[in-house]
């Protein structure tokens, strides 16, 4: 047995981050992410309102409120903490590795009144291996960002964020964003806007790399997104078409996509569903054209308060005309034994073609919120 | 409609035509088409981050902290002073067994390269590992 310890300073890094959870959507009965967040893109800050929801619906209970409701701050000011550390262990080619890492630590702070707001999220990205850089230079601010929202949540940002598109689940490994640029730390500067409304959403990114390096890592394309989700069967089921328009040093990528939501009232079963067909060029005939394809779908089920099961399945084919493939399968075992608290089991097999040669990772993660 | 009709159309072609070997083992469409998108998210090889100081994100310092080269020097058969790649050798190359897992760690870590990746970067290796 190997023992592969990830250690940063003060065991404390960046390798992950607390996204959205897509499966509470139109199943909590939020229709939209910013319903229970105060980002249009959801993930990060809860709201009031998702607090309330953290204690009295998702988890069994407790106090969802800013340091379990011992202080609150000035209404001008929303204050947030994220930590996650994860124990694992990967099998392959009957060989072992024993994980224990940690994933998180972010700060969120929300300064500002309802309509105008500044958004900020900093933490210590990851130093795993040697030479690990000084501490001050491991401090990433993967979001930053000025926000102007009107009361129906339609809003105006510009800044540091992610641009929303697909399913924005917190697995940062997940196909959908690990290779379709969504990966961690790779939020992009831009801006955006979006309308909210009743039955439907939309928005509209234009991105940019980093302007410096100082101010962190990010994609080095520059584009446009576009997103557009209609919501319909009395807000039980949502469809949504999207694109992404990149255009870097190297080559252009044209990526147009599908994202499928539909909660099951009978069954109490929540469906997603993502797929996205990328159209690649190289910049100074480095090679053909190519297609890629990146897909999701997974289901998931609160089996009792405070305890969630899902399974999900992911694909990617970097090359279509080569059908060759990357598949996985995972089983998620959620518990949420009181708010800010969250037990996540994911065991996950990966392999490509008949999966002659799977490998296997369970991953249990500690996470806690203030 | 008649957009999407056309992308429908040209995907089911491309997909017809399976074949690996038009695409060319060459330097410039390997990084840009494998190892940037692999390897060099924000989290990892990237300038930012630069895991085990390796720094794969810009194509020629690539290229010379994957092969001990610079860009303009002809390839040999000795052993690259990184010892990641060994020109004309994919199979003594740490690279190559880095990607397929053998007696080492699987890279990347979270989701190994899909087959016929591998297969090109092993091609590129045994062609001589040129910075083409």
């Amino acid at each position: 047995m190997r023992l592969i310890l990830f250690c940063v300073v003060a065991l404390l890094g960046v390798t992950g981050r607390a996204d959205a959870y897509p499966q509470f959507q139109l199943s909590m009965g939020p229709d939209r992410c910013s319903a229970c967040h105060f980002s249009p893109a959801g993930g990060g800050l809860l709201n009031d309102y998702g607090r309330d929801e953290a204690g009295s619906t998702i988890s069994r209970g407790g106090d969802g409120r800013f340091l379990h409701g011992a202080w609150t701050p000035p209404s001008w000011l929303q204050l947030g903490v994220d930590t996650r550390g994860a124990l694992g262990v990967k099998y392959r080619k009957e060989e072992r590795e024993v994980l224990a890492f940690p994933m998180q630590l972010d700060v969120y702070v929300r300064a500002g009144g309802e309509r105008i707001s500044f958004n900020l999220t900093a933490g210590l990205r990851g130093g795993a291996r040697s030479p690990r850089p000084a501490l001050v230079e491991r401090l990433a601010s993967r979001e930053h960002y000025l926000m102007y929202q009107r009361e129906s949540g339609s809003y105006v940002r510009a800044g540091r964020f992610f641009p929303i598109h697909g399913i924005r689940s917190q697995d940062h490994t997940a196909y959908v964003r690990r290779y379709l640029g969504f990966h961690t730390l790779e939020e992009p500067y831009g801006v955006a806007a979006g309308i909210m409304e009743t039955s439907w959403e939309a928005h509209l990114s234009a991105f940019v790399p980093r302007p410096v390096d100082l101010l962190g890592s990010g994609i080095k394309a520059k584009g446009i997104t576009a997103y557009y989700e209609r919501r319909f069967l009395d807000d039980t089921a949502a469809f949504a078409l999207q694109t992404k328009l990149g255009f870097s040093s190297t080559d252009t990528r044209l990526s147009a996509g599908v994202v499928g939501k539909r909660w099951m009232p009978g069954a109490e079963v929540m469906l997603l569903a993502e797929l996205d067909v990328v159209r690649q060029s190289f910049a100074d005939s480095a090679g053909p054209l190519r297609y890629q394809l990146a897909a999701y779908a997974g289901a998931s089920k609160m089996v009792a308060r405070g305890v969630m099961v899902g399974a999900a399945v992911h694909r990617w084919q970097p090359d279509l005309r080569v059908r060759s493939s990357r598949d996985a399968f995972e089983v998620n075992l959620q518990y949420f034994p009181v708010a800010h608290l969250e037990l996540h089991l994911l065991t996950r097999v990966g392999g490509e073609g008949d999966f002659e040669d799977p490998g296997l990772l369970s991953l249990l993660q500690l996470h806690y919120y203030l | 409609m008649m957009h999407t009709s056309r992308f429908v159309l040209v995907l089911a072609l491309v997909a017809g035509c399976a074949d690996s070997a038009d695409r060319p083992a060459r330097w410039s469409y390997i990084h840009a088409a494998i190892i940037e998108p692999s390897c060099t998210t924000a989290g990892c090889h990237s300038a930012l981050t630069a895991i085990a100081g390796v720094n794969l994100s810009e194509r020629q310092g690539a290229y010379t902290i994957l092969t001990g080269r610079l860009c303009e020097e002809p390839p040999s058969s000795i052993e690259a002073p990184r010892n990641y790649v060994t020109p004309f050798s994919a199979e003594t190359s740490k690279l190559y067994h880095q990607l397929v897992g053998e007696n080492t760690d699987v890279m990347p870590p979270d989701s190994p390269l899909p087959d016929a990746e591998i297969e090109l970067v092993a091609r590129w290796i045994d062609e001589g590992a040129r910075c083409d």
